[in-house]
């Protein structure tokens, strides 16, 4: 019999390893593998965009409003400039600001949440109180009012992005970190001496990494979406191309009343399915760390009825 | 066999919580009030000793614990480890004395990080004390304590995930880490109340061995009388934030002279159901911490109390009367003891 | 004909990797008015999914064989139809942890009167279906009295869980498993969580409504003494089947299987001296099939057939005395002619 017993429970199973919890996320639903396909997909468009569109983003190459044609797969834009290589840098710009803004504002929110929820008291209200204000503020009157004040450039949006997702962020991290705090091998780690530092490293990071990740996933799709919505009000500089600022030129040179929806619709639609690939992902990591709920009483099935099997001479 | 030093000195100590009050209780200018979870214990310890600190829950027994161990503050009295004073002495001073004093939890599920293999469990208090300068050298250590929470062999448990293990494994896990930084003290919380009962011995008498061979004293809180008379030299009988009976345990178990004590004793349910104690079921349950009825705190339940008692809040000392003449070891709360 | 008889109560349950757990392995055992049996063992024993399975309340991937019979008639014979109408006001359970599962939004009252409302106060399957509902006035009188009943004042009933101690809140569950006058009370672990004081005043609450209401007990736990001083007769489980059963005077005086005996050894007594032992090992997975013995690895007293048989539940030595009352016992050695 081995040394190393497991209980003979009813659960039966043994709990799975914490290490390769998203990737057992990803495993076992389908959805998720889908979301994490769609965003690689993007990121390696992006990474590769210098060698793969077609032509320049600047020069023109064909006319104005040019239907998709066997040369030109998208059409081209107001300024003769070919659609398709405008999506795949643009795709690049775009990717670039709500990565880096994401990445700034998990770090922002990721760190107020766990300071917040591990030391409490006045820290806690302190940076409660500036993340409520955050929360409350409408995200795109104050995106217009900052990039008014400080003037459109990619920096400044990805700033913008940032400030406006960190609070979230805090909030979510927060509540968990406020939770593991009182579990019990953290007070042991305490009453062993070790430092604060020590504590959220080794103990309350790990646990809030999944968590994190989720989070982070969601705020690029946010992310994305911001970027396109602050680019579409003219906030950006106009002469970078991002997937915002195509939708917001198309609309200023009055693609639609020519009928050019090429010039619409397959960037919305990349738009779109970055997007979703990124809710995908990241609804899937959250639901695998939430305990399943017990929805056994809604089910119709019941326990079943067996045969007797036989039983022993003799026996009681 | 047991050194001439007191280990573990406790002299009226006291821990006590506000509760918080509404607005309307701070316009109203009520005065605060407290929850007096320690209010008043004294007792000893030495080393090669297991004294166990008995009572039911809110008696406060925990956080008398918890004080010990600086988890907690105390509101008064003294604490004093190895003849150092620790009550009032700063974290950063008292951070190279923690080696010496060292807790058992309750929950074995609970109290090991699930993402830390055994390993890594007990070898953080080695990291965070700075102890063993080489990874060999801490994989020593790692695995004798391992092997001395009877583990054995080591090699066996190292990379095993908490997961992997029963309850009476993770417990003797949290018992080698506490035992990486060989300490003086050892302070355990229930340590068998959440496994299974033919487990508990093992982990007893684990327990019990360690302070057998001299190098460190036990403190063991508990609710299970039955078990502290088995493996402790003595017991402290706790009530509502006070020692009320003290002394060795054979003795406190077979001649109770505090009624809550005698109570306490009556109702513990015995394996041989022809043994049909008479039992002496108080009625009600333990009065909140907040309100401690003035004189003798048990009076109110207390079936043999007298008008005196609530004037009178007695002081833990030797019975007077009584078979075999008061000794000064077992001492008693109740002025009709 | 007693009031309960189990027999060869099975329960099986799929697991998500594929595969079965077999959590109960024929467990059978009687009950007749006013009695109390224990049913004793550690975690994963299988005597919390036993009751569970007495009430019908299993998992959709549960399956179970076996027969509950109420008075003659097995009620798990047409599954969960013809459980359902004995449910509560038969055969009433008091849930492990019940204390904690008080609605803490409703007041005590309101929530000991949902279930008379809705399964009406008489005895008897479908008792007053068709007899009219009880009215909510009635419920409540009626929860007021069974209040009293167990000890909480009528009057406190008004309070929220919250304002109740561990003890009243055990009491309130209690007094909500009695809302429908069942026959049989099925207790998991009724006093585990409560201190010793309080545990004593619950199990003389529970002998005091078996004595009084003629009530039939069973008392699952792990607690030995316990069922020692509450229950006449109880059946220890191990690996999802009783491997001995007798009156309780007849399991600490005439102990005949191992894991008994080394419970008993397991259990430290206040004022006794020997020593407490512990059981080396650990209880076998119950998703394998279990070859001869299931207590072998931890055995002191394996004989060569052990191995090869899984012993059944037998009549222990029936050339003892008279005072044997189906002293019953799975094991080997006692076929071989007694243990010492």
């Amino acid at each position: 019999m081995s040394a190393i017993a497991t209980e003979a429970g009813l659960t039966g199973t043994v709990s799975r390893a914490r290490a390769g919890l998203i990737r057992q996320a990803i495993t076992e639903r389908k959805a998720a593998a889908l979301g994490l396909g769609i965003i690689v997909f993007f990121v390696v468009l992006a990474v590769a965009a210098p060698l793969i569109a077609p032509y320049s983003t600047t020069a023109p190459s064909c006319a104005v409003f040019a239907p998709p044609s066997a040369s030109h797969w998208l059409g081209c834009d107001d300024g003769g400039i070919d659609m398709l290589s405008e999506i795949i840098s643009g795709g690049r710009i775009s990717l670039i600001i709500g990565f880096a803004a994401t990445l700034i504002a998990m770090l922002i929110g990721g760190g107020v949440g766990i300071l917040s929820g591990y030391f409490g008291r006045w820290l806690d209200i302190a940076l409660m109180r500036i993340t409520d204000y955050l929360l409350v503020i409408p995200d795109l009157a104050f995106a217009m009012v900052i990039a008014d004040v400080w003037g459109p450039s990619l920096s400044h949006v990805i700033a913008v992005i940032a400030i406006l997702e960190w609070a979230t962020t805090a909030r979510i991290i927060r509540a968990q970190v406020m939770s593991v705090k009182e579990r019990v091998y953290i007070k042991r780690a305490r009453s062993i001496g070790a430092s604060h530092l020590r504590i959220i490293g080794r103990h309350i990071l790990p646990q809030v990494g999944p968590l994190l990740m989720a989070n982070t996933v969601l705020t690029i799709a946010v992310a994305i979406y911001l970027e396109t919505a602050l680019a579409f009000l003219g906030l950006e500089d106009p002469t970078t191309t991002t997937w915002g600022t195509i939708l917001e030129h198309a609309f200023d040179r009055a693609a639609v009343s020519a009928g050019a929806w090429w010039a619409i619709v397959p960037d919305g639609i990349v738009i779109t399915l970055l997007i979703m690939g990124c809710f995908l992902l990241g609804q899937a990591i959250e639901d695998a760390l939430n305990p399943r709920l017990k929805v056994a009483h809604l089910s119709s099935r019941r326990w079943a009825l067996r045969p007797l099997a036989g039983r022993g001479p003799g026996a009681i | 066999m047991t050194s001439e030093g007191i280990l573990l000195d406790v002299a009226d100590l006291r821990t006590r919580y506000p509760v918080r009050q509404s607005i309307a209780d701070r316009l109203a200018r009520r005065p605060r009030q407290w929850v007096r979870a320690v209010d008043g214990v004294s007792f000893s310890l030495r080393r090669g000793e297991m004294v166990a600190l008995v009572g039911e829950s809110g008696c406060g027994k925990t956080t008398t614990a918890q004080t010990i161990l600086r988890m907690v503050e105390a509101t008064g009295g003294t604490i004093t480890v190895d003849g150092q004073d620790i009550t009032t002495m700063s974290q950063r001073r008292l951070r190279p004395l923690r080696r010496g004093i060292q807790m058992v939890y309750q929950d074995p599920y609970e109290s090991l990080d699930p993402r830390f293999r055994v390993r890594q469990t007990v070898e953080e208090p080695l990291l965070v004390h700075g102890i063993g300068t080489s990874k060999t050298e801490r994989e020593e250590l790692i695995s004798s304590a391992l092997e001395r929470a009877g583990l054995a062999p080591a090699s066996l448990y190292l990379n095993r995930y908490p997961h992997e293990l029963s309850g009476g494994q993770r417990q003797r896990v949290a018992i080698a880490a506490a035992l990486a930084l060989d300490p003086v003290l050892l302070l355990a919380d229930e340590p068998v109340s959440m496994l299974d009962v033919s487990v508990r011995a093992g982990v007893l008498s684990l327990l019990d061995g360690l302070r057998r061979d001299g190098r460190l004293g036990v403190l063991m809180i508990t609710h299970d009388l039955s078990t502290a008379a088995h493996f402790a030299d003595r017991i402290a009988v706790m009530y509502l934030g006070r020692i009320v009976e003290y002394g060795p345990a054979r003795r406190v178990v077979t001649d109770p002279r505090h009624p809550y004590t005698q109570a306490l004793l009556s109702v513990v349910p015995n394996r041989d159901p022809r043994v049909r104690n008479v039992a002496q079921i108080l009625s009600g349950e333990t009065p909140n911490p907040v309100a401690i009825p003035s004189g003798c705190r048990f009076r109110p339940r207390c079936p043999i109390a007298e008008d005196r008692c609530a004037d009178v809040d007695p002081a833990l000392e030797p019975p007077g009367s009584g078979s075999g003449g008061g000794s000064a070891a077992h001492q008693v709360a109740c002025l009709l003891a | 004909m007693s009031l309960l008889e189990v027999r060869d109560l099975n329960v099986w349950f799929r697991l998500p990797g594929g595969g079965e757990l077999h959590a109960v392995q024929g467990v059978s055992f009687d009950l007749g008015p006013g009695e109390r049996f224990g049913l004793v063992g550690e975690s994963g024993c299988g005597k919390t999914t036993s009751v569970l399975a007495m009430m019908g309340l299993l998992p959709p991937n549960a399956s179970v064989a076996g027969e509950v019979r109420l008075s003659g008639t097995d009620i798990l014979a047409g599954g969960e139809d013809s459980v359902r109408p004995h449910r509560w006001t038969d055969l009433a359970m008091v849930f492990q942890g019940a204390m904690n599962a008080l609605n803490p939004v409703r007041n005590v009252i309101a929530q000991i009167a949902e279930p008379i409302m809705l399964h009406g106060s008489g005895g008897g399957a479908g008792g007053a279906r068709g007899a009219g509902r009880v009215s909510a006035v009635a419920a409540r009188k009626r929860a007021g009295e069974l209040l009293e009943l167990v000890g909480i004042p009528a009057a406190a009933g008004a309070r929220y869980p919250h304002e109740f101690s561990g003890g009243m809140r055990q009491r309130a569950a209690i007094a909500m498993a009695l809302a429908c006058e069942p026959k049989v009370l099925l207790a998991d672990e009724p006093t585990t969580a409560l201190d010793v004081m309080v545990q004593a005043q619950i199990t003389d609450l529970l002998v005091r409504l078996c004595e009084e209401l003629g009530l039939a007990l069973v008392l699952v736990t792990h607690d030995l003494p316990v069922v020692a001083q509450v229950c006449q007769r109880a059946g220890v489980m191990y690996a999802g089947e009783i491997v001995e059963t007798g009156t309780t005077d007849s399991l600490f005086h005439n102990t005949r299987h191992p894991y008994t005996r080394l419970l008993f050894a397991a259990t430290p007594d206040l004022y006794a001296d020997d020593d407490v032992t512990s059981i080396p090992g650990a209880p076998p997975r119950l998703d394998e099939p279990i070859m001869g013995c299931p207590f072998l690895p931890r055995c002191d007293s394996v004989v060569d057939r052990c191995a090869a048989e899984r012993p059944l539940l037998r009549l222990a030595g029936a050339a003892d005395g008279a005072g044997e009352v189906r002293h019953a016992v799975a094991c080997h050695r006692d076929d071989a002619g007694g243990t010492t």
